[in-house]
């Protein structure tokens, strides 16, 4: 298309909009830019309605559409073929219906994680997921991104705790399934195409969560080692006893490092979360301490009320805060057995091109966040570029994954960032292609469309 | 169609024992756990995948229909073969593949039978936690396709949280992975598309499942109470002090009555319900929760709270709620089960309603309730000879399931749609709803093969005489699940 069909389209768009849309419209901003791409227009509707109609006029205009939450992780998936209007969901943000009673809270896609938890903490009850930045993510965007932070409640995952959706499709039908009953067996649950979708299929707009209450008690034992190997034989003995754990992770030293926390031993260290009653935490922290022994930590410290949750606050954030993003952040998930084999593998090959990457791991998932900061002058785009190829080849060893979550755009344009797809790209697009025919929804984010 | 040719075919594919066409072998495939039944054209039993993915192309060649059978325990009528066509038996496919205690899952074929996993799984401290009460018979093919719930999903969630990945074999015989030994993967999550589905986008022919540690301590109560109005609000008072228990099972005067004399539990006969509560943890916890509770419990003016004392002691308080559905043949011929969901804050106001449509029509409802997740289980008690109350057993069944979607509730927590409650989908979902599910059974299964006439109202005229009013009866006896 070009320029000057491209503004007449941009022009109809707009004449054709309600004049509550028209008046939402407002200019692109710095947090707005996807991959360098900057849209013509933000749309910043404040109901399904709006959505529904802002989509249709869009589609019937030819013009593609990124959805937005708190813009805080962006930089995740292939660049946008093409990117026309930011739809902007943050005015979405209410809670539509909370009965704690029925563990059941329903609230509109634009809400952030932390207001959300507020509102659940007033009865005593939370919603069992991390997310980075919770003061700006929105529960649209995480679901749509689909990942877990630190936090592991009943070896769940973020896909376990939607019980409905509403969305609205890229023609602007709204369409919902699933309820807010926590069990339901009526009709496809079309909510799962949509958590980890990135947005591609339809926008996430309202969501029925299952909540529960809030452990009685929390702590958190941050045990330093003298090696690698320590520190993760250690935290592999705490994933195989009988201690339920609401976070378990293994933090390399530059991990620990720009994690900034000026009160936190920087070292080899693995950090866990307790919960339960009074006698039952005092006793798993007994027994903690006396499965970390044959290890040798150099010191085992028990976190304050306040350190607690400033630490897991710098664990869901690590690598997300604006003034401390990695050049590359890479996100592995494996089993759980095979995590060491790969941390181990991962230190030897980066050494050998000069890097020392932060390694945060979360046990119980299977996941490792390596992150490879100021790299300017240390190291060119081709040796970074034979890392990624090695992890991928180390991971898919292993039957993991491993997605490039943050790169320069010169990097990305070399690589599918995503991983994994191999067996059901074929179905993804018959899918892209049924639900948003004319791809306007996060165009190339995901996967190329059928039409590219 | 199905010829001598095409059997002759599918014979080549799994075996010639394998392939049945006979009418006096056809005959054990036509039901499942409701009395709804149908004809089978054919019933292929495969053992391996590959033997799946052929007689699925063959099937995609000719047009014919297939329907995916576990154990056959299913009460929508999920596993009958209302168009005729392939039925494919999983019961071979029966091993378990792979147990990795470690990372704390199993591969397995789908006609593993569910409780066989936990007892093969047992010796490494672990279990498979989705435990529908036809655990002993019902397979995981089967659990995976309705997303079987079960007493203690309570707390640790239906058979959805528990699958990592499924192999299934698509419409047209392709063979694919969804999800996988991960926790995470990236896009669409197809896995949790295809668990519920009730067999209509791909049949499944392995999956990786999540095993859970078992628990340290167990402890059982059981309140009885002489009315069900205190028992539902026991229910939801323990909810509210922030304890969610495993599991909190409900039955009513009519069930007791029915179960008492059949099992001996234990339970007193004149008893207007009973609440039975299971609480697993670490012993410190469980041992402090269990005194919370009975506090709650007693502040609804229970005649009686029971604790178990040991493992005997337990099995025989669940012996009653688990075969209080079997027992219920004591009471009447015949009963048709709803399995309903509403929000469990609104148990009390559902089950009221219940009662006063059971004294509208003057025919009697026993209730076996998943208390603690708002699933229902009235069972209409009628006699399918006397026609009149068969068609009001059915009417009946229509307004409860109305009930508990106006209270925001669903049409099934555990059974599935099938069959039996296809027409009531619009009740629940507008059209553009339905329309984007039918948008994606047309991605999985574009000829519309797969379990036809299952989940979607059905408008052909061929099966409009098999509607939910024929379909839903469950006959009394041993056989009878929830």
């Amino acid at each position: 298309m070009n320029q000057i069909t491209q503004n007449k389209n941009i022009d109809n768009f707009v004449k054709s909009l309600s004049k509550s849309l028209k008046d939402s419209l407002s200019s692109p901003s710095e947090n707005d830019v996807i991959d360098e791409l900057k849209p013509k227009l933000v749309l910043n509707p404040s109901s399904l309605d709006e959505i529904s109609d802002g989509l249709n006029k869009a589609a019937e205009n030819g013009l593609t559409v990124c959805p937005i939450g708190g813009a805080t992780r962006l930089s995740l998936g292939n660049p946008p073929v093409k990117y026309d209007i930011a739809l902007n969901l943050k005015q979405l943000n209410n809670i539509v219906e909370y009965r704690p009673s029925d563990l059941s809270i329903t609230v509109q896609a634009g809400i952030t994680l932390e207001k959300l938890q507020t509102k659940l903490s007033q009865s005593n009850q939370f919603l069992p997921i991390s997310a980075p930045l919770a003061s700006e993510s929105t529960i649209g965007g995480i679901l749509a991104i689909g990942t877990s932070g630190p936090l592991n409640w009943l070896n769940g995952s973020i896909r376990d705790i939607v019980t409905g959706m509403k969305t609205v499709q890229s023609d602007g039908t709204i369409t919902k399934s699933g309820g807010q009953v926590m069990k339901n067996v009526s009709g496809y649950d079309m909510s799962r195409l949509h958590i980890g979708g990135l947005g591609t299929l339809g926008i996430i707009s309202e969501v029925s969560l299952k909540v529960t209450p809030k452990p009685l008690n929390e702590t958190t034992l941050i045990a330093s080692f003298r090696s690698q190997l320590d520190s993760f034989q250690a935290s592999m003995s705490m994933f195989h006893s009988t201690i339920n754990t609401l976070s378990l992770s293994h933090i390399s030293p530059t991990a620990s490092h720009k994690l900034n926390l000026k009160s936190l031993k920087t070292g080899h260290l693995v950090a866990i979360r307790l919960y339960g009653r009074a006698l039952s935490i005092k006793r798993c922290i007994d027994e903690t301490n006396a499965i970390l022994k044959p290890f040798k930590p150099k010191n085992i410290q028990e976190l304050d009320e306040f350190e607690h949750t400033k630490f897991w606050k710098e664990v869901a954030d690590f690598g997300w805060r604006q003034d401390s993003k990695p050049y590359i952040s890479i996100r592995i998930s494996l089993p759980p057995t095979s995590v060491g084999e790969v941390l181990g593998s991962l230190e030897s090959t980066t050494a050998t091109k000069g890097v020392v990457p932060a390694l945060l791991t979360q046990i119980e998932h299977g996941t490792i966040l390596f992150q490879m900061y100021d790299m300017g002058k240390n190291i060119d785009d081709r040796k970074i570029a034979e890392i990624i190829a090695d992890t991928r080849r180390l991971v898919r060893q292993r039957r993991g994954t491993a997605i490039i979550e943050q790169a320069p755009l010169k990097l990305k344009q070399k690589f599918d960032v995503w991983d994994g797809f191999d067996q059901v790209i074929g179905t993804f697009q018959m899918l892209k292609s049924r639900f948003d025919s004319a791809d306007i929804l996060n165009s190339g984010r995901l996967f190329p469309s059928e039409l590219h | 169609m199905i010829d001598a040719q095409l059997i002759k075919r599918l014979r080549r594919i799994v075996g010639k024992q394998y392939v049945l066409n006979r009418e006096s072998d056809l005959i054990t495939f036509e039901y499942d756990g409701s009395v709804d039944r149908s004809l089978p054209t054919v019933v292929v039993l495969p053992r391996t995948t590959s033997e799946i993915s052929q007689v699925m192309s063959l099937a995609s060649e000719h047009h014919i229909p297939i329907v995916a059978r576990g154990a056959g325990t299913g009460l929508s009528g999920g596993a009958i073969a209302q168009r005729g066509g392939i039925l494919l038996s999983l019961t071979r496919m029966n091993r378990i593949l792979e147990i990795d205690p470690e990372n704390h899952l199993a591969v397995v074929e789908p006609g593993v039978v569910n409780l066989e996993l936990t007892q093969a799984v047992s010796k490494f401290n672990l279990y498979y936690a989705p435990d529908p009460s036809s655990q002993q018979v019902c397979t995981i093919g089967g659990n995976i396709a309705e997303n079987s719930g079960g007493p203690h999903c309570l707390a640790y969630g239906v058979t959805t949280n528990h699958v990592l990945g499924v192999e299934v074999v698509m419409a047209d015989g392709e063979v694919c992975w969804y999800g996988s030994r991960t926790r995470e993967y990236p896009g669409y999550d197809l896995r949790g598309v295809i668990i519920g589905s009730e067999g209509t986008l791909s049949i499944i022919t392995k999956a990786i499942l999540r095993l859970s540690r078992k628990p340290e301590s167990i402890k059982t109560l059981l309140g009885i109470y002489e009315n069900l109005d205190q028992a539902s609000a026991s229910v939801a008072e323990v909810i509210g002090s922030g304890i969610i228990p495993a599991a909190m099972e409900i039955m009513d005067d009519l069930a007791i009555k029915a179960a008492e004399p059949a099992v001996n539990a234990g339970y007193p006969e004149n008893a207007g319900a009973v609440l039975l509560v299971e609480i697993e943890g670490l012993s410190e916890a469980v041992e402090e929760e269990a005194i919370e509770i009975e506090k709650v419990m007693a502040n609804h003016k229970p005649i009686e709270i029971r604790t178990a004392k040991n493992d005997d002691d337990r099995a025989k308080l669940w012996a009653g709620r688990k075969g209080a559905l079997g027992a219920l043949g004591r009471l009447a011929p015949n009963y048709y089960l709803i399995d309903g969901t509403i929000p469990p804050s609104k148990l009390v106001e559902a089950m009221g309603k219940i009662k006063e449509i059971s004294a509208e029509y003057d025919i009697p409802i026993a209730n076996v309730l998943h208390a603690g997740d708002g699933n229902l289980h009235p069972a209409i008690l009628f006699d399918e000879r006397n026609k009149k109350e068969t068609r009001l057993a059915f009417e009946m069944g229509g307004k409860i399931l109305t009930i508990c979607v106006d209270m925001g509730g669903a049409l099934s927590g555990e059974h599935g749609i099938g069959i039996e409650k296809r027409e009531y989908m619009p009740y629940m979902f507008t059209e553009d709803d339905l329309n984007s599910m039918t948008t994606l059974k047309r991605v999985f299964d574009p000829k519309s093969l797969l379990n036809p006439g299952k989940i979607f109202p059905d408008e052909s005229e061929t099966t409009k005489d098999s509607s939910f009013q024929n379909t839903a009866v469950s006959s009394t006896g041993t056989k009878a699940y929830i």
